[in-house]
């Protein structure tokens, strides 16, 4: 190793180049995998902790078919699904919906005719849910105000939906933001918008009121920047299908005593209901990874370019040491040193500016990852705190260093052989 | 290539040319590959976009979020330049085909006749014309808005449908709303229609075609029930007379005066959308050619230091060159000369890998990789620019080695 030092500070400027390609390449390989790493990490963290553990849709589709028709009898399917599979905990169905909401300062000024230019309602991502029945399941957190504080589903009243209309919402920060309402204000929500300003007056006439009981955090289940929540009841009453042949929801949540079980969970629940599709998380993610590998092939593409490009270099590099050194790695030969020992100090060169690399690439890769976690972050609205689209972790970190091995045992074949095959006599001859 | 003198190392300067040449070539072939698949893509989506038979749309926030959507339709036609104003109602539901099969489907909801001219040139083979959707106009089972008329009850199905569940023009298809089929309503199947292909999404493969109070009232958006939005639809497509369509202020104009009838809805051009999508597709060019900036600062670091190398072996010449008086532009000029060629090769064989390696990808690689390989269009005025900024890049990598030629000592390198 001292002869390998020796040799790359004869030509430091030379080696600390070498060492800057090799860095870049290696820094944008492992930047790659922490991006690839972190999404599936991330992905699969998130996942197994929302506490969902299977996923319930009209029967026949699939993950991938983008037509979901809504599931029928959702609040009975909450009570039959777990006395069918004594291992579900919870069966919560949702029905998600885009609503208009206008406010009661548009409501005002609606009245009186006088609705200024920029003013017009907002349309939001809206889940209606039966609170109490999501158990296990994570849930948006509660920043301001009561929440919803009635258990079940009043207005569901067993299937009449003559039951009491609570008015509750929920809000998410966004969506209260936009709308200028806090806790214990009243809007006006409606699955249609308003043409026009003249045509508000009609429209809070046919839209339901409710009244704000909470602001939520954001919710990443729902990837929407804004976003309210409320008694599923209420929002079928709301978008339709509030009758007992009906009852709709888009989705069952199913959360497991013991999620180990799952793909039996599945069958046995599939069985007993042919009106449902489940899917496990592998399922879903499994098909998060099969839309992610279109990126990925081209990902893989930039890291193999980088990667070639870096042992050609590095090839070269030491190609031009051996050649300035020939003379003296025949003298080692004539004193001695065997060919496999000539060609270890060329092998030992290479690994050393690898190491070089390494050194430069992974605060390059990391400050990289650093910054592009960030924009994405900035881009991607209502995920938790705690997600990352970046995982700079052993694995990622241990894959660097074989990636330098690599880089430094391929570009180290061509010169060792020139090493070895010297021709000792002719070297010390010339003048 | 310069005529200098042979030294020992440089019998292995041919090979380290040619190892510049290949690394440059491999950074060069990263651009060329995601630029084009990249570019390839966009035009792809841009030209769905141009071939469109109409102009302008309009959508409104909520679920089904247009109500009064006939009604709106006939203001909309009133608006001078407005040829068609086709309103589209698109909901997931379940059809129950003779032979037992179920499946999820797209149903979509037109009025024909003003459906058929908003198909773009690559749409309309795949649909029959006329559509066989009985009355053309859907005034006769709207019935201004009472939904009380006549019903046809027929549907078109896509051909993928058609031969999964083997049906046949003549059949019955059953239609409901959800899994429970005692709610569904039989349909006659009188026609079929192709799907275009669609990229890096799901595919509209099953799907339907029904006249719109139809899936409005199977629905439950009509007014024949109770529900909330009446009359709705998702979108109306709004197409313009020729001399408009091609005229942007025109279009703009009369974008305008769609909005001004609802100004609480989005009405925008596909002008305006092909101008966001062209804006999105800069910006991914961007972000391809910062990741490839990598590979391409290495390859020049790679090409400084073979040129570097070069002018070490060849010291003493340039020594010799200095002392006979040869201006220092001609030394200059040698070294830059060489890198240019290198750099120039490389290039050129980058640009050979690239696309090779995209006919590679569009044959051999997976479905969706496939599919936008297929897609990939080399424009020479990129491909150019590419080249040219590598060769204009060799002439900075160059300067280090000119800067070292330039100040050899005399004396020195002929001692």
């Amino acid at each position: 190793m001292r002869y390998a030092l020796g040799a790359i500070r004869r030509r430091p400027g030379r080696a600390a180049l070498t060492a800057l390609g090799i860095g870049l390449a290696v820094g944008l390989v492992v930047l790659l995998l922490a991006l690839s790493n972190g999404i599936v990490t991330s992905a699969a963290t998130l996942a197994t902790a929302s506490g969902v553990d299977l996923v319930g849709a009209s029967a026949n589709t699939t993950i991938t078919s983008g037509e979901f028709p809504p599931i029928l009898g959702a609040h009975s399917l909450a009570s039959r699904i777990p006395s069918v599979d004594p291992n579900v905990a919870t069966a919560s169905p949702w029905l998600i919906s885009e609503l208009v909401f206008g406010n009661a300062s548009l409501w005002n000024a609606a009245n009186h005719s006088a609705v200024p230019p920029s003013w017009s309602p907002s349309s939001s991502g809206t889940v209606g849910w039966i609170p109490s029945d999501n158990y296990g399941i994570q849930v948006p957190e509660l920043y301001n105000g009561t929440g919803f504080t009635n258990p079940g589903d009043p207005h569901f009243a067993n299937g009449t939906y003559r039951g009491p209309f609570t008015h509750q919402i929920v809000l998410d920060q966004g969506l209260a933001f936009v709308l200028h309402v806090q806790v214990g204000e009243q809007l006006w929500a409606s699955p249609s918008a308003p043409p026009s300003a003249s045509a508000l007056p009609a429209w809070y006439a046919n839209a339901t009121r409710f009244q704000v009981v909470g602001i939520s955090g954001p919710f990443w289940l729902i990837p929407s920047a804004l976003l309210a929540f409320t008694y599923l009841s209420e929002l079928q009453t709301v978008v339709g299908g509030a009758s007992a042949s009906t009852d709709y929801a888009s989705l069952l949540l199913i959360h497991l005593t013991d999620p180990t079980t799952a793909t039996n969970d599945q069958i046995r629940i599939e069985s007993a209901f042919p009106a449902l599709s489940i899917f496990t998380l592998s399922n879903i993610l499994g098909a998060i990874q099969h839309v992610v590998n279109l990126y990925r092939t081209f990902g893989e593409l930039i890291g193999l370019i980088g990667l070639v490009v870096a042992a050609l270099f590095t090839t070269t590099i030491l190609q031009m040491s051996v050649d300035d050194r020939s003379r003296e790695l025949a003298l080692l030969r004539a004193v001695g040193h065997t060919r496999a020992s000539v060609g270890l100090f060329v092998v030992e060169e290479a690994l050393l500016l690898g190491l070089l690399g390494l050194a430069i690439g992974l605060p390059l890769a990391y400050a990289g990852a650093y910054g592009l976690n960030q924009v994405l972050l900035r881009l991607v609205a209502g995920l938790p705190s705690s997600f990352s689209f970046i995982s700079f972790d052993l694995g990622v970190i241990l894959t660097g260093v074989a990636v330098v091995v690599v880089i430094g045992l391929l570009a180290a074949a061509a010169p060792a052989a020139r090493a070895m095959l010297l021709p000792v006599a002719e070297e010390l001859r010339a003048p | 290539m310069m005529g200098y003198g042979r030294g020992r190392a440089l019998r292995h300067s041919r090979f380290q040319w040619v190892l510049a040449i290949a690394a440059i070539g491999a950074a060069v072939a990263l651009p060329v590959v995601l630029v084009s698949v990249g570019g390839g893509v966009s035009q792809h989506e841009l030209a769905n976009l141009e071939n469109a038979g109409y102009q302008i749309v309009v959508s409104a926030g909520g679920s089904h979020g247009i109500a009064g959507a006939h009604a709106l339709s006939q203001r909309i036609l009133s608006v001078a330049s407005v040829t068609v104003a086709s309103p589209v109602l698109s909901v997931a539901i379940d059809a129950f085909a003779p032979n037992g099969a179920v499946s999820p489907v797209l149903a979509e909801g037109v009025i024909p006749g003003e459906f058929t001219p908003t198909l773009g040139p690559t749409e309309s083979g795949l649909f029959p014309s006329p559509l066989p959707l009985g009355d053309p106009s859907d005034a006769r089972h709207y019935a201004n808005g009472s939904f009380d008329g006549p019903a046809t009850y027929d549907v078109l199905v896509s051909t993928p449908l058609e031969s999964a569940f083997h049906l046949r023009i003549g059949q019955q298809l059953l239609l409901s709303q959800s899994t429970n089929r005692s709610l569904g309503v039989e349909y006659n199947i009188t026609g079929s229609f192709g799907v275009p292909p669609t990229l890096l999404g799901p595919t509209g493969a099953f799907a339907i075609l029904v006249p719109l109070s139809d899936l409005q009232v199977l629905t439950g958006y009509g007014a024949a029930n109770a529900s909330s939005v009446y009359d709705a639809a998702d979108t109306i497509q709004v197409a313009v007379a020729g001399s408009v369509s091609t005229n942007p202020s025109a279009l703009s104009n009369v974008r305008d005066q769609v909005q001004s009838l609802v100004p609480f809805y989005s009405v925008t051009s596909l002008t305006q959308e092909a101008e966001q999508l062209q804006s999105a597709s800069a910006v991914l060019t961007g972000f391809y050619l910062a990741l490839s900036s990598v590979g391409l600062t290495v390859g020049l670091i790679f090409l400084a230091l073979v040129l570097l190398r070069r002018v070490e072996i060849d010291r003493r010449s340039i020594g010799i060159r200095r002392a006979l008086g040869l201006p220092a532009w001609s030394i200059v000029g040698g070294i830059m000369r060489e890198g240019v060629y290198i750099a120039a090769l490389g290039a050129l064989a980058g640009v050979l890998g690239g696309y090779l390696v995209v006919e590679s990808l569009a044959r051999w690689a997976t479905a969706a990789v496939q599919e936008a390989a297929q897609l990939a269009v080399f424009d020479p005025v990129i491909l150019s620019a590419i080249v040219a900024g590598v060769v204009g890049l060799s002439v900075l990598a160059s300067s280090v080695a000119t800067r070292a030629a330039l100040r050899t000592e005399i004396t020195e390198a002929l001692r």
